[in-house]
């Protein structure tokens, strides 16, 4: 049982994530076309693409770290009013598609015209800049590093930091001396997930990035994608080399740092005592409350002022309409057909990526098996991938037969399935990873003593005690899957809607008055609200985001 | 291991299994509500014909077809969108069935391809458009795409990227071809947001981050009823007329289907359908889209599409487009 579930979670793995991207490798290296590797990544252009990558992927990550640090402390460990709901609405940003989130920010701090440089009455802010840049990508992947955070202090057994306390150690002392060490592994992984999704990400640095012309590898790799020629094509897929050398830098840079291994023991532990916040309680709050209206609100009000306008860009009550809501949800044919897709593809991806992450971060951690470490560094390698290159390898792995079996999934929902399954494996793997580490072996080995077998003690040890890290895997993987466009867009087809393709057809395309694109991205949001708060109430607030 | 290849068979053939009826699988930019209108009419006259769309921006089903080329066949039966230059591509790389249909003889020469691989099937044009709420006065509105790229413009021009979207490519094209590269380095100066496809122009135009744009006649005109702040351009200097190309997919087997679909798209059911949405027909006998000028008086002002233009753009369209982006992004 134990061989073969983990045997098929391997093959999974190498034909997710290996295979296509040999397939495509094979193509360049033997393909008609002959690409200069020296010219391609020596020169200038690519290498302000690669510094600029950098730059912005940490200051990403140094901002987001910033926002869940000082998150994570009130959310777990104080008498913070609205604990539960606040944690929810912290998390929610990220369910906010990212190049609609972009447009509210272009709209709210453009400096010609931006909402927020109109209210100041003189222009202060740019979007259109590094900081820019910056702040709204901080503001989708804060969540990655707050979600990890909350999950796994959430976990932690808090003995310690009842030790500490008694020991005379005030408050803030034991976090950043106890409890923030305890759960450095969770936390670094935390930070580099934001450092491999903002270096990959595309949406954002197209929208603002372009204006402002700072240039990113991702953005650099569609330009040559876009040149309309063969050769470009391959150039494009050839310098997606660059961003995976990111990834293995990053991913070794974890491994040395988590070279001391240290376990953690978890189980049923008493609830952390909460620390009283006294008179800090309330100015605590309205800080908290601030940062909410800035990270989930304000992008969340530009896009309703969109999706209830008649005419785009007027704020006037007279613009007032609802119009927007009655053609997407009762005129327009393939809103149906698009919502079902992106259910079915969002739940079966999350499902299979979490229960694939879970067996695969099994044998990274709790196995012996050869070669072990270097399942996170595969599943990272199509993460590190812009959605359109996977897309292509995709395409060009599965669309004539499936090594040497001829049959083909092109134009399916399953290739569309399996891409967002590739891609975001990684998270899984992550989340999941950080869940186990968390369990000593010595729960497993008292319940094999006891007669247990492997299954048995899966199901009954650590199951239970990882659903929190399962849950937390489902939604970072159901979020941005739910409105994927970049690869989808390439592996559609007739039938296919999902609503990112929708989304991204009544941005470009069809919508006359141009606030349906807007009304879509409200539901969505709503739709994984719905989805959490369900979670919540069956669990009876045990599980959930 | 065989347990497994026996579930991916059985995955495979779940999704393999196909009904015998005959199909097209056509590609296009067009919009989204002329694919509707044109399929409400086909499916009259081509009972038993199943139609598949995939509908998506110029670029991204050049993506498409490129993947398919490189995967070793083309899904698509028919092609219709507006980089000229790709299908000119196509066509050399013998990827294009040579068809001239007897409904589209009278498509003036400069519309189609001399040995018959493509025809254009409608003529979006390029223009200007500004918003009148920013730019009060008449007197100060813009008059040409020569203009643009004077000082006084600074900060207030957007253009779509000739790398997104294959009418704002054509439309460099022939700007760099009157102009030069000094023009577009002027548009440069002046901090141009040059960015996505026609939409987003006309986003930046409708929110006031960009006071004029450059944008398809079609995007302003769908507005342009409810939208008062919209006011359109013919640039004199020319407008550009851009194609909406159509080509057959060369494959193996009949033709027969695919050249029936190209036959009707140039009767008058098919033509209509593209002027309902606000482009010009090629053929002559057509009256202009709603609320547009007729066809002859902008095309003795436009830019031309010769033969010689044509080949050196195709030829010159990887650098043209490197050029661009050294000028404008880096």
């Amino acid at each position: 049982m134990q061989i073969l579930i983990l045997g098929i979670s391997l093959l999974f793995l190498f034909v997710l994530c290996l295979y296509p991207f040999g397939t495509l490798i094979g193509k360049i290296i033997f393909g008609s076309e002959n690409i200069s590797l020296m010219d391609l990544f020596t020169n200038s252009s690519t290498l302000t693409a690669v510094l600029n990558t950098l730059i912005i992927s940490l200051g990403t990550a140094f901002l987001s770290t910033i926002i869940a640090l000082l998150l994570s402390w009130p959310l777990t460990r104080t008498d913070l009013p609205g604990k539960k709901i606040l944690r929810s609405l912290f998390c929610l940003p990220y369910a906010i598609p990212p190049f609609i989130g972009a447009i509210a920010w272009i709209y709210l701090a453009n400096p010609q015209t931006g909402i927020i440089n109109k209210l100041l009455g003189y222009s202060v802010l740019n979007i259109y800049s590094y900081t820019g840049l910056i702040w709204a990508m901080s503001g989708f992947f804060y969540t990655y590093i707050l979600l990890s955070l909350l999950s796994a202090l959430d976990r932690m057994d808090s003995s310690l930091e009842e030790a500490a306390r008694l020991s005379g150690a005030g408050p803030l002392k034991v976090f950043f001396h106890i409890s923030l060490p305890l759960v450095f592994p969770s936390f670094l992984s935390g930070i580099l997930l934001v450092i491999l999704a903002s270096a990959a990400s595309f949406g954002i640095p197209a929208l603002i990035g372009n204006p402002a012309r700072i240039y990113m590898i991702t953005t650099k790799i569609f330009t040559l994608q876009k040149m309309g020629t063969m050769n470009g094509i391959y150039s494009g897929a050839t310098l997606s080399l660059l961003l995976l050398g990111i990834a293995i830098i990053v991913l070794v840079i974890n491994a040395v740092l988590l070279k001391k291994k240290f376990q953690v023991i978890s189980g049923k532990t008493a609830r952390p005592s909460l620390i009283s916040l006294g008179n800090y309680k309330w100015p605590l709050f309205i800080i908290i409350c601030m940062m909410l209206f800035f990270l989930l609100f304000l992008p969340l009000l530009a896009i309703a002022i969109s999706a209830f306008s008649k005419l785009q860009g007027d704020i006037s009550l007279s613009n007032f309409t609802i119009d927007n809501f009655i053609r997407i949800f009762s005129e327009v044919e393939e809103t149906p057909r698009a919502l079902l897709n992106s259910l079915k593809l969002g739940f079966v991806a999350a499902s299979v990526a979490t229960i694939l992450g879970l067996f695969l971060s099994y044998l990274e951690q709790k196995t012996k098996i050869k070669g072990r470490s270097l399942i996170s560094i595969i599943v990272a390698f199509p993460y590190a991938t812009p959605g359109t290159v996977i897309a292509l390898a995709l395409i060009i792995t599965f669309s004539s037969n499936i090594m040497g079996i001829p049959i083909s999934l092109y134009n399916t929902l399953t290739l569309i399935g399996l891409a967002y399954i590739a891609k975001y494996l990684n998270f899984a793997v992550r989340t999941t990873g950080d869940g186990l580490q968390q369990i000593h072996d010595c729960l497993h080995e008292a319940a094999r003593i006891s007669g247990a077998d492997w299954w048995t003690s899966i199901k009954t040890i650590w199951i239970p005690i990882l659903t929190p890290s399962l849950v937390a895997s489902f939604f970072l993987v159901f979020m941005p899957t739910f409105s994927e466009l970049t690869m989808t867009i390439l592996l559609t087809g007739p039938g296919l809607e999902t609503l990112g393709t929708l989304l991204f057809q009544l941005q470009e395309y069809s919508d006359i008055s141009g606030g349906g694109a807007a009304v879509l991205a409200l539901f969505i949001v709503l739709v994984i609200a719905i989805i959490n708060y369900t979670v919540k109430l069956i669990s009876k607030g045990k599980y959930g985001l | 291991m065989m347990k497994l290849w026996l579930v991916l068979l059985l995955l495979g053939g779940c999704v393999a299994s196909k009904k015998n009826e005959q199909e097209l699988w056509i590609y296009t930019s067009m919009y989204k509500d002329t694919v509707a209108d044109l399929t409400r009419e086909l499916e009259k006259d081509f009972p038993g014909v199943k139609f598949n769309w995939y509908q998506a921006g110029s670029e991204e089903i050049a993506s498409k077809v490129n993947a398919e080329i490189m995967s070793g066949s083309i899904k698509a039966d028919i092609l219709i969108s507006s980089d000229r230059f790709w299908y000119e591509d196509l066509a050399a790389s013998g990827k294009l069935h040579i068809y001239q249909s007897a409904n589209s003889i009278n498509v003036p020469i400069d519309l189609k391809n001399p040995q018959g691989f493509y025809t254009a099937y409608a003529l979006p044009i390029m223009v200007l458009c500004y918003n009148n709420e920013i730019i009060k006065d008449n007197r100060d509105s813009p008059k040409s795409f020569s203009e643009m790229s004077e000082p006084k413009w600074m900060n207030q021009y957007t253009t779509g990227s000739p790398l997104a979207s294959g009418t704002s490519f054509t439309t460099m094209a022939f700007l760099v071809e009157k102009y030069g590269w000094d023009y577009i380095k002027a548009l440069r100066k002046n901090n141009t947001i040059s960015e996505g496809g026609n939409s987003g122009v006309i986003r930046r135009i409708q929110n006031g981050e960009r006071a004029v744009g450059q944008v398809l006649l079609e995007n302003i005109l769908r507005l342009v009823k409810q939208d008062k702040r919209l006011v359109t351009v013919y640039p004199s200097d020319g407008v550009i007329f851009n194609a909406n190309i159509m080509a057959i997919v060369k494959k193996e087997g009949s033709a027969e289907l695919k050249e029936r679909f190209v036959d009707w798209m140039y009767t008058k059911k098919g033509q209509d359908a593209a002027i309902r949405s606000y482009m010009y027909s090629p053929l002559p006998g057509y009256q202009a889209p709603e609320g547009a000028p007729p066809l002859e008086e902008l095309r003795h002002s436009s830019f031309n599409w010769s033969g010689e233009f044509l080949k050196k753009t195709m030829l010159d369209r990887n650098n043209l487009k490197e050029q661009f982006t050294k000028i404008m992004f880096e």
